[in-house]
């Protein structure tokens, strides 16, 4: 008997095409099967993250399932990710992201002695329109240019730029009736972590105890932004 | 009518080929695999991070909408599989070959595609993905040779079912690797396509984009140290990653709005890339790609 149940719970995990299978989208334009699409095993209490790339130019349409063992009302939040400069002698207020491998230091993917976003090889401020104009003085471009670094040595090594990587919440269904279906566009490229919670019992533990498991999709559409207006 | 009797016979050939393999390939599926299955009762980390990238062939039908043409060229040629004797090799060059059977698939190019399929059945085979292409999927070549986009969605599917192997069997260091050997395929065919620099083209804008994708693409790496094969596709991939890093992030200045039940998400990036750091980036993925396949 155990081991039937065993098999029964085995067969429900394999979720390798789930989502092709059962997210159906609710109606509207059709659009094209994105392949950053992706199911997984998911326990109850557990969270998965999944990290895309929204790009410029097109609608996207994500619909979540589930199988019923998990439940229905799956948590879907979505953050934008970004890499901030932090400035020595500011606070951080915002919401500081906290992924395995990354730590508050320059540990992220770009996050090396190359890597100047405010540079002199890189930042020119007669084009670049959209730059947080307090990052730009030439005081602070001086102490953490690459050539600065790179001239002095150890000492400067101190003072390379530092980077945390920080996520803002642009969308939680949870203020949508836990709607399992969403469609957005980006205004420019956007390096997104879609977060799928499925309820269960709360701790603030960092593991759990499998109890039940059941699969969950998240489908992601996309098409050609349409152009309105003149 | 001759080229059609050519080409179905060497569909023939490769299903006979498929079907003498039944049998070992019954004997592999009879097996215990291991799998990723998690257990009831057992302790696992609360929180799961996936970065799924997306397939070579959204990169194609990208540049393929937009006008880019095919440059059969570009394509890793089949007899390079011969010499992809370590594991390593033979993982980066099947994502390779998928990204190539992709791209051929989508501009049609129907001799490339079979021959392609042939090689990625090998290698995968070489690699114990048996699935990558079963005798199913080998019909419905056959039976799709002239319809663009269903060849397209067959060799897609190669991708995705690769994907799905190695994940099922916990053999991430392997599809880490994969997964490079498509992505880098699909920027050096993609960055190979561009005759003259633009910087209004949208490939041009979507290459620099890549830049956002890599970022994901070498997080998911750097969860694989451990691995020595995936520590030395990290320091390969330095130099791109270090041009990478060159490119402007332009903060698209706008609000979240929402409406008729769609939101639209302000504070995306524009990537900025100029000529001169197209061109070196260019250098940088081809001596990478040269690396790969040779």
């Amino acid at each position: 008997m155990g081991s039937l149940f065993f098999a029964g719970l085995n067969a429900q995990s394999d979720c390798r095409y789930f989502h092709r299978k059962n997210c159906v989208p609710e109606e509207g334009v059709e659009m094209r099967y994105d392949s950053q699409s992706k199911s997984a095993v998911m326990a109850k209490g557990q969270t998965s993250e999944f990290h895309l790339v929204a790009y410029n130019g097109l609608d996207y349409r994500l619909s979540i399932c589930s199988d019923e063992v998990i439940g229905d009302q799956i948590q879907l939040k979505i953050f934008e990710k970004d890499r901030v400069l932090i400035k020595p002698e500011e606070l951080v207020q915002e919401e500081v992201y906290e992924e395995e491998q990354i730590s508050n230091e320059a540990e992220d993917e770009y996050a090396d002695e190359t890597y100047n976003e405010y540079g002199d090889d890189s930042y020119d401020d007669s084009y670049d329109e959209y730059a947080d104009d307090s990052y730009g003085d030439d005081a602070y471009a001086d102490a953490y240019s690459y050539g600065s670094a790179e001239a002095s040595g150890a000492a400067a090594k101190k003072e390379q730029p530092k980077f945390k990587l920080v996520k803002e919440l642009l969308y939680d269904n949870a203020e949508n009736s836990y709607s399992k279906s969403l469609q957005f566009t980006a205004e420019g490229t956007m390096s997104l972590v879609l977060e799928i919670s499925v309820p269960g019992e709360t701790s603030s533990m960092s593991k759990l105890k499998i109890k039940e498991t059941g699969c969950v999709g998240v489908l992601v559409e996309h098409v050609k932004s349409q152009k309105t207006g003149f | 009518m001759r080229n059609l009797f050519i080409l179905l016979a060497c569909l023939s050939l490769l299903t006979a080929c498929a079907e003498k393999q039944t049998e070992s390939e019954k004997q592999v599926k009879d097996q215990p695999k291991e799998t990723a299955t998690e257990k009831q009762g057992e302790v696992v980390p609360k929180r799961k991070t996936f970065y799924p990238i997306a397939s070579p062939e959204q990169m194609f039908e990208f540049i393929s909408d937009n006008g880019i043409g095919y440059r059969k060229e570009l394509i890793n040629s089949a007899e390079n599989q011969q010499a992809y004797t370590e594991s390593s090799k033979k993982a980066l060059n099947l994502g390779v070959y998928i990204a190539d059977l992709s791209y051929a698939a989508a501009y049609q190019d129907v001799e490339s595609t079979i021959e392609l399929y042939r090689v990625v059945r090998a290698l995968g085979s070489d690699l114990n993905i048996d699935e990558i292409m079963n005798e199913k999927m080998m019909k419905q070549v056959e039976d799709n040779l002239q319809n663009k986009d269903s060849l397209a969605m067959i060799a897609g599917r190669s991708y995705f079912r690769a994907v799905d192997y190695l994940e099922e069997n916990e053999m991430q260091a392997k599809l880490a690797l994969l997964s490079v050997g498509g992505w880098i395929e699909g920027l050096y065919i993609s960055i190979n396509s561009i005759a003259d620099f633009n910087t209004n083209s949208p490939t041009v804008q979507r290459i620099a984009d890549q830049k956002i994708t890599f970022g994901n693409l070498y997080n998911y790496l750097k969860k694989q140290t451990g691995d020595a094969e995936v520590e030395q596709c990290l320091e390969d991939l330095e130099p791109i990653r270090t041009l990478f890093a060159t490119l402007l992030e332009k903060k698209v200045e706008s609000q979240n709005a929402q409406s008729e039940g769609r939101m639209r998400f302000g504070g995306g990036k524009k990537i900025v890339i100029t000529e001169a750091q197209f061109n070196l980036l260019k250098e940088a993925v081809n001596a990478y790609r040269t690396n790969i396949v040779e």
